[in-house]
């Protein structure tokens, strides 16, 4: 395989690569490794051609759950940092991290998907298989997709991170239509359980200036564990985040907790002997999946909405990630009924709360209508 | 007499047909050698004795054979580099320990050359044993972790070995042997036994040997198949973990000393005691919930013949289902009637708050 091109790298974030000599070889022409070690497979980066379609429904999304139905366009694999419970470590077969370096493809890709419904608000993400600013080189492709994304009507952009590498995006003209979002979990989580990672403060830090530079800010507490102390600790992280944040800049926050199959639960006690977040009461349910039992989880996200009411983020969409329709009913007091219903919800939240970006008014008839084939392909 | 030094029969490459081999090779190198100058208890190319791990010792039935006919067929043994030294025994264990038992003086003996290759030996002890080798993964992996110490090339043991005992020649195939072979001998033994898949084995390989060498110590008062091993050892481990307990610590936990010292159980009853009791500390808010549910379905079924509960155990859906088994109207209209009472209605809503979250 070959890269189509080199990406120029600026002196000030060669520095931030931990071996620019490495990087610096890969941007000639040569071919994909193709690892199979998912740890090696982290240090050595592929620059790539794009391979067929990229973009595409999250491939989480299942029937069974109220799903945000977010779309995603796969242009990056892997992930430079390393956390104990990430699926990739089970899923990849190819284990080089690879970035898909004709950004001009993939947003002639996008754009000629988004112009088939222009009714519709495409939340587009770059994470469903890495870290979307995971290294100086990812986040100069997101600089490009950024770009590229100011001029769509009806998409954003999702830009999802456990890093703090947002200086080279600050002054990039984005419109408002590029969301940076961060998953955050407590301080202790995060060192024993997302290596490499930026701690709290430096996410929370970075969330501050991208905010001031007018991005706007998701949050992803998911997956939320379990931990001696859980209560306080997600309490506490609540309190810092909004410490700096206003609830204004907060487009959205997503609730899930721990997740996965059986077969991860091997491969999570293998390459992490002293983690023990498998070793938490969980139980298999029909979609093949460990959970925390559904009693637990209610009550570990309800203590979070309640911590978020008290910051006064209730303002914000909140929504839980692949969850059944009881569980939203347990916490909700007007839950969706539907995917379509969420994805409207979604649409609508943006056009009410951020008028001037001038989002497409949503319609909910056309939600529905455009989630039926989800249903019916189920049945 | 002995081969001596350097000399060595000038054969065709006769391909991977180890047998054969051996075969073209035996007008030359049958002997008659004295007893004492064959080694095999430290020979190199023992694996029959290792398969005696695995397989339990020789059965009386040959020795009985033996006595009868004698050794009809020579031992088969290789010559060591320095003249004068023991030939190393290849094959014919059990001949040779009823020889030495009758107090034979000699006895008949192939003998290949010292530089004959150790993988064509290994191909021939792979033929030779293979009707146990090819009976399940326990087996073969302990061939492979045999022929490793041959010291045979890396090329030699994917091309050559692994072929020979009915596997595809891959490095991740021989990675995944070895891996089970390093088992203990009790727990490899057991693999054997219960004839588990790779995929079993390997599972086996991830959990503390003491946890391990616990539960092969407990297989005579435990059923034990391989899901039921892997729940176990499963639960132990994730209750050590959680707890930041050593297994003997958890197994002095009151649920599990109950069940464990209580010798009135068949292993049958055991078993199921057992795993109930590693759920009920593994899975507290599960179990407790259940159990809850357990309670009020009993009360309800006994009030209302011919009604049958129930609902998903692992509590992500939160209905229950009523199932009617009737045999006449009138018992329909009886079940019916007892159902609207505000005691089971009661009952119902009962276990339904109790599965909303």
């Amino acid at each position: 395989m070959q890269a189509l091109r080199c990406i120029t790298i600026e002196p000030g974030l060669v520095q931030r690569l931990k071996d620019a000599s490495l990087w610096a070889k890969k941007l000639e022409e040569a071919p994909s490794p193709k690892l199979k070690d998912y740890r090696k497979g982290k240090r050595h980066l592929h620059l790539d051609i794009k391979r067929g379609n990229l973009f595409h429904l999250c491939a989480s999304l299942d029937p069974k759950y109220i799903c945000c139905s977010t779309h995603v366009t796969a242009h990056v694999s892997n992930c430079p940092f390393e956390c104990t419970y990430c699926f990739l470590q089970n899923y990849l077969t190819d284990t080089t991290l690879t970035l898909v370096a004709d950004t001009d493809a993939i947003l002639r890709e996008i754009r000629s998907q988004i112009a088939k419904e222009p009714w519709r608000l495409f939340r587009i993400g770059t994470w469903e298989l890495g870290d979307s600013l995971g290294n100086a080189l990812i986040c100069k492709s997101a600089i490009e997709l950024i770009e590229g994304f100011s001029n769509f009507p009806n998409a954003l952009l999702k830009l999802r991170t456990k890093g703090a590498l947002v200086e080279p995006l600050l002054n990039v003209e984005h419109k408002g239509r590029t969301v940076i979002s961060w998953s955050v979990n407590p301080q202790e989580v995060v060192v024993r359980e997302e290596i490499g990672t930026a701690s709290v403060q430096k996410r929370i830090s970075a969330m501050k200036k991208a905010a001031q530079a007018g991005f706007l800010i998701g949050l992803h507490f998911d997956p939320m564990l379990l931990f001696e102390g859980w209560e306080n600790g997600y309490k506490d992280l609540v309190h810092q985040i909004f410490a700096a944040l206003k609830p204004s800049e907060v487009c959205w926050i997503s609730i899930g907790s721990l997740r996965f199959n059986p077969e991860m639960k091997k491969k999570i006690e293998t390459n992490y002997p002293r983690s023990r977040i498998t070793s938490q009461e969980m139980v298999l349910g029909d979609d093949n999946k460990f959970r925390y039992v559904r009693h637990v989880r209610v009550r570990m996200y309800r203590h979070l909405l309640n911590c978020l009411t008290e910051v006064g983020a209730d303002g914000c969409l909140l929504y839980l990630c692949m969850e059944r329709p009881n569980v939203w009913k347990a916490l909700f007091n007007q839950p969706p009924k539907s995917i379509g219903e969420l994805d409207f919800m979604f649409a609508h939240s943006m056009y009410r709360r951020f008028p001037k970006l001038d989002f497409p008014k949503p319609s909910l008839e056309a939600y529905l209508k455009a989630a039926e084939p989800l249903y019916e392909k189920r049945n | 007499m002995v081969l001596s030094v350097g000399a060595s029969a000038v054969v065709e490459d006769p391909g991977h047909n180890g047998i054969q081999f051996v075969q073209n090779l035996h007008y030359d190198m049958t002997k008659r050698i004295p007893i004492e100058l064959i080694c095999a208890k430290d020979s190199s190319y023992a694996f029959s004795k290792r398969l005696c791990s695995i397989q339990g010792h020789m059965s009386p039935g040959l020795f009985e054979s033996l006595d009868q006919s004698g050794i009809l067929n020579p031992l088969l043994a290789k010559a060591q580099p320095r003249q004068g030294e023991e030939v190393q025994l290849i094959d014919g264990f059990k001949r040779y320990e009823w020889a030495r038992k009758k107090g034979l003086s000699e006895v008949a003996i192939e003998v290949l050359p010292a530089d004959f290759p150790d993988v064509q030996v290994g191909l021939f002890l792979a033929q030779e044993h293979f009707h146990v080798i090819g009976e399940t993964v326990a087996a073969k992996a302990l061939f492979i972790s045999f022929a490793q110490g041959l010291s045979l090339e890396l090329s030699d043991m994917v091309e050559t070995i692994l072929p020979a005992v009915g596997l595809a020649p891959h490095k991740s195939i021989l990675d995944k042997y070895l891996l089970v072979s390093r088992l203990a001998d009790d727990v490899l033994a057991f693999c054997h036994q219960k004839a588990f898949s790779i995929k079993r084995c390997i599972n086996l390989s991830y959990y503390d040997p003491h946890l391990l060498a616990w539960l092969m110590g407990m297989k005579e008062y435990l059923h034990l198949t391989a899901s039921v091993c892997e729940e176990i050892l499963d639960a132990m481990n994730d209750i050590m973990k959680r707890e930041k307990l050593s297994f003997e610590e958890v197994l002095e936990k009151e649920e599990l000393l109950e069940v464990l010292s209580d010798h009135t159980l068949s292993p049958n009853q055991k078993t199921t005691r057992l795993r109930a009791a590693l759920r009920h500390i593994r899975q507290p808010t599960l179990t407790g919930i259940n159990e809850e549910l357990e309670d009020w379905r009993r009360k309800l079924e006994r009030r209302c013949q011919g009604l049958g509960i129930s609902w998903d155990h692992s509590l992500e859906h939160d209905h229950i289902n009523l199932n009617l088994t009737v045999t006449s109207l009138s018992q329909l209209q009886e079940t019916l009637e007892k159902l609207e009472e505000s005691a089971s209605l009661e009952a119902i809503e009962t276990m339904l708050e109790r599965l909303r979250a």
